[in-house]
């Protein structure tokens, strides 16, 4: 399986591009859901990497969605976050859970009361 | 092959355990085995002995770790004598490994097969302790289990005597029987007159259920919760001896202690009663020592040893009870079983179940979120797209897109995957009674009382194999919609039966749970017919042990 190759080097420029031919495989496979999900996380990544550089920070990269997310959200980067979860139509249930683990961190406990 | 002077023995991590259950280090000491070392680490330069023995299973990798054991030797001049025994049997991969290493010519000669298939965990259960076989034959599409297993029945024949007619059910179960009838072929038939009266083989992939779901006998607690590796246990011993002395505490969990064996089998919410009673009983007894006759009094002596042994035994599992009613009293465990519970009466099936999704949302542990969705799956005879969708994407999100694999995985076994048309599992519940309602846990008249409200698919099967009319031709409607083909009732060999009593084993390709052994061990006693039960399988599993295999272990640094 191309996927357990993809994560034998830690370059994420290579791991796309398996990404992407794990994708083709699942299409030529007719698994549309595995490969939304390759092709998505692919695109995580990409992102992963542009706030990396934006944000002037490391370690994005290889972080799952949820990870993301907190990350966000502890640098309070609430408009990138709100992004990230639209953009992979986080549902709330689950936001909530990360947003109250992250104002718990902060120990914001004065957020977490108004939230 | 253990003859001849002192030796040193390299193990295999993996044959270390089982090979315990047979010889223990004393046993072994006595054949003057003076050093042991394990086969991945250290060096054996300073063993004393000149003979080496390799103890190994047939892995490639194991060869190239005896490889580099050998050629270190050389490299230091030690003259040594090398042999390796395969546990159970060569393959040609493996020798042809070592004469690639180089090493061939020094092992020639002293390679030899112990071919144990089977190692005993009780009187009536044998394991081939291979837990990795359901995966390896569903993922892998490895069948090596299928060969040691038809190996193994063989073996049992010859001690045993013959099998006097089979039953099976499920893909893998068949190919056992077709491979047993291959050696019988090229064997021929034992020739004692008695034996196994009926062997039934079963296929782990026709109930995925019991596996997953929770089970609820003492010592299926004990396996989930803690872990019986080959009948031991391992706890924090500070919990034994009031909080002194660190460390690890093992526990050797088998039916020579009388008071386990008495409760292994029942439900945890009447193990507490049992303790408590036997606990009266013994103070009772050591009261009635006052006023006594001499005579009295030398039997209650005699009887001294015996009963401060059960002392000790109550003492030890009250422990052990105090311990797990900790967690099963507490909300997760109870949340999680309560939704379990309704899964299987089917309730709530097809959709997006809410307290999966929160158990997501705080990233609980991804076995257990997997195992509620399996049961999920299974009871709703296969979720919808678009629920599987939204769980896949959720675990994803959640958990990293590493278990993607996982997910994959879990899918080609089974465990999940998308609705059909046909709601087999429904039916299932109905004609097998696979879930009773009104079973007592403490004194149960039903095999369900092992899951508190379900009986395994597996055990109900083998109960109207044995004991109802007309057998499984009766039922044949319900094994037509089980996968895989079904057997029933072929002769095999020419046995003398017995009126006494009758000797059923019953198999499981891919491993059974602890539940399930306390299942059947509650039909035979329930039942008038003298029938006396041995247990075969490919290995113990419980829920997390089942699930943990599928998921793929990657390297990330």
């Amino acid at each position: 399986c191309s996927i357990r190759e993809a994560y034998e080097p830690k370059n994420s420029s290579t791991m796309e591009m398996i990404l992407n031919s794990a994708a083709e495989y699942y299409k030529k496979g007719k698994n549309e859901n595995y490969q939304s999900l390759c092709e998505e996380h692919a695109r995580l990544l990409r992102q992963q990497r542009a706030m990396q550089e934006k944000l002037n920070t490391s370690n994005f990269v290889g972080l799952s969605v949820n990870g993301t997310l907190k990350k966000l959200l502890l640098m309070k980067e609430q408009k990138l976050a709100d992004k990230l979860r639209q953009e992979y139509k986080i549902p709330d249930r689950r936001y909530y859970w990360v947003k109250i683990a992250t104002l718990g961190e902060q120990e914001d406990w004065t957020e977490l009361e108004r939230f | 092959m253990f003859d001849g002077g002192a030796k040193t023995i390299v193990w295999d991590e993996g044959l270390i355990g089982p090979v315990s259950l047979i010889a223990p280090y004393n046993l072994l000491k006595e054949h003057e085995v003076n050093q042991m070392f394990s086969l991945s680490e250290g060096s054996i330069s300073s063993a004393a002995s000149r003979k080496i023995i390799f103890l190994t299973r047939a892995l490639p990798k194991m060869m190239d770790s005896i490889a580099e054991h050998v050629h270190s030797e050389e490299q230091k001049n030690h003259r040594r004598e090398y042999q390796i025994i395969f546990v159970p049997r060569k393959t040609t991969l493996c020798e042809t490994r070592l004469k690639n290493r180089g090493v061939y010519g020094n092992v020639k000669g002293a390679i030899h097969e112990w071919a144990c298939d089977f190692f005993p965990l009780e009187n009536d259960v044998i394991s081939m302790e291979q837990p990795l076989a359901f995966k390896e034959l569903l993922i892998d599409e490895d069948p090596t289990c299928i060969y040691s297993a038809a190996q193994g029945l063989s073996t049992l024949q010859d001690v045993f005597g013959p099998i006097g007619k089979v039953s099976c059910q499920g893909k893998a179960a068949k190919h056992v029987f077709d491979l047993l009838k291959r050696i019988k072929l090229e064997k021929g038939a034992p020739e004692k007159m008695t034996g196994i009266d009926h062997l039934v083989i079963l296929d782990r992939s026709i109930d995925l259920l019991s596996p997953v779901a929770t089970q609820l006998t003492y010592e299926g607690l004990i396996d989930e919760l803690v872990g019986i590796n080959h009948t031991k246990i391992t706890l924090p011993s500070e919990k034994f001896n009031n909080g002194e002395d660190p460390g690890k505490k093992t526990i050797i969990l088998n039916s020579s202690e009388e008071l386990f064996s008495d409760i292994r089998d029942k439900n945890f919410s009447a193990v507490g009663d049992a303790l408590r009673k036997r606990a009266k009983t013994i103070a009772a007894e050591y009261e009635a020592r006052h006023g006594q006759t001499m005579q009295q009094m030398r039997q209650f002596v005699a009887r001294l040893p015996q009963m401060n042994l059960i002392k000790q035994s109550l003492a030890v599992h009250t422990t052990i009870a105090e311990m797990i009613k900790e967690i099963t009293d507490s909300f997760p465990f109870m949340d999680s079983l309560l939704v379990e519970q309704e899964f299987m009466n089917g309730i709530d099936t097809d959709k997006i179940h809410p307290f999966i999704e929160d158990q997501i949302g705080q990233q609980v542990d991804i076995i257990k979120v997997l195992r509620l969705i399996c049961i999920q799956s299974i009871t709703n005879s296969g979720l919808k797209q678009k629920v599987l969708d939204y769980y896949k994407k959720e675990i994803i999100h959640v958990y990293g897109f590493e278990h993607i694999l996982s997910l994959s995985h879990l899918e080609k076994a089974g465990l999940i995957r998308v609705q059909q048309s046909a709601r087999p599992f429904t039916v299932l519940r109905k004609t097998l009674r696979l879930v009773v309602q009104d079973g007592s846990e403490s004194n149960p008249t039903d095999m369900s009382y092992v899951h508190s409200v379900y009986a395994p698919l597996t055990t109900r099967l083998v109960q109207h194999l044995i004991y109802k009319p007309g057998g499984w031709r009766a039922i044949q409607d319900v094994l037509n919609s089980l996968p895989g083909p079904t057997v029933t009732e072929e002769p095999f060999c020419d046995i003398q039966t017995l009126d006494s009593s009758k000797v059923v084993v019953v198999f499981f390709v891919g491993g059974c749970t602890m539940a399930e052994i306390s299942a059947l061990r509650f039909l035979v006693q329930q039942e008038e017919a003298p029938v006396e039960l041995v247990v075969a399988t490919t290995a113990i599993i419980n829920g997390n042990s089942f699930t943990r295999n599928f998921m793929e272990v990657l390297n990330l640094k």
